[in-house]
């Protein structure tokens, strides 16, 4: 790999002060990028190309707010990667519906309005890569994860109609849905529970950061000018 | 329907005069938040329409 090859690249991350976020935002950073970080509360990487923005994605009013601050810093974004989610995993009987909502509104309404910010910046450009996060559970549609599950199928929708939308800026919209890799959000839930699930799939292992960041830098990739509106799950769902 | 523009140019044209009046303003101006969208008369009516909603933006953000 070239070790430069976001070089001239800005990236918006977030949810990046922890777990897959902060590992994709550290490898655009590795590799040449500029970072912009996304995140309800102070940064936790530090780093000369690192900016850090506190935003709650689940409100749209942050979300504005954020991009007016982040054009202090930079006029043109060319990768997005909507990693931030929240996640309560109960029978939906007795899910507390302020829980659901906040789902809706962090991992729904979030990327969406990034997504549509961040598209007003690079139609200027006329390039743009925006790369959801999404969820094994959007297919494998577990128990207890009814609106975690509704919502990552949902970014996969999100990508595949703003692909339509944006196509003509050259900017392309994907998904990637991961399975279980080790972090705070896995811990929240029962281990015997993922275990179970990892073990039914052909890939019957954990993930680590380096199968997510593979297929971010697909989808990243200049030569993937074509490849839009596409969800890859990792392990071998479908 | 005599519209010279089809609907992804109008959505150009809305983020450009967003952006370009934003600029112009040194402060963030929407024209497609839910206030704007929700205006009895839409300001995406006509040009004479925008202009006016604009105008009141303007003037909010210069108080």
């Amino acid at each position: 790999m070239n070790a430069k090859m976001y070089q001239d690249k800005v990236v918006l991350v977030t949810g990046s002060r922890r777990g897959v976020g902060k590992a994709i935002a550290e490898h655009f950073l590795l590799n040449g990028a500029t970072v912009l970080g996304y995140a309800r509360q102070e940064a936790t990487i530090e780093h000369p190309q690192y900016h850090h923005f506190m935003v709650d994605v689940g409100d749209p009013d942050s979300v504005v707010r954020g991009f007016a601050a982040l054009k202090k810093v930079t006029d043109s974004i060319q990768i997005v990667v909507n990693n931030a989610a929240v996640l309560t995993s109960q029978y939906s009987m007795i899910m507390p519906p302020a829980a659901a909502q906040a789902m809706v509104n962090v991992n729904l309404m979030g990327p969406f309005m990034v997504s549509r910010e961040a598209a007003k910046l690079m139609r200027k450009r006329k390039w743009g890569r925006i790369i959801n996060i999404g969820s094994m559970a959007a297919s494998l549609e577990p128990i207890g994860d009814s609106m975690y599950a509704a919502c990552k199928a949902g970014l996969s929708t999100l990508a595949n109609v703003m692909a339509k939308e944006f196509a003509s800026m050259n900017v392309t919209c994907n998904t990637l849905g991961i399975n279980a890799i080790e972090s705070d959000m896995l811990s929240q839930l029962p281990r015997d529970k993922i275990e179970e699930i990892i073990s039914g799939l052909p890939i019957a292992r954990f993930s680590v950061s380096d199968d997510i960041l593979n297929v971010i830098d697909f989808y990243a990739s200049e030569r993937s000018s074509s490849i839009t509106a596409q969800t890859v799950f990792l392990g071998g769902v479908n | 329907m005599d519209a010279e523009l089809d609907s992804l140019s109008l959505v150009s044209v809305i983020v450009d005069v967003e952006g370009d009046i934003s600029d112009l303003l040194s402060h963030s101006i929407s024209l497609t938040d839910d206030r704007a969208m929700s205006q009895e008369i839409s300001p995406f009516s006509n040009v004479k329409s925008l202009l006016a909603y604009i105008m009141i933006l303007a003037a909010e953000g210069a108080r």
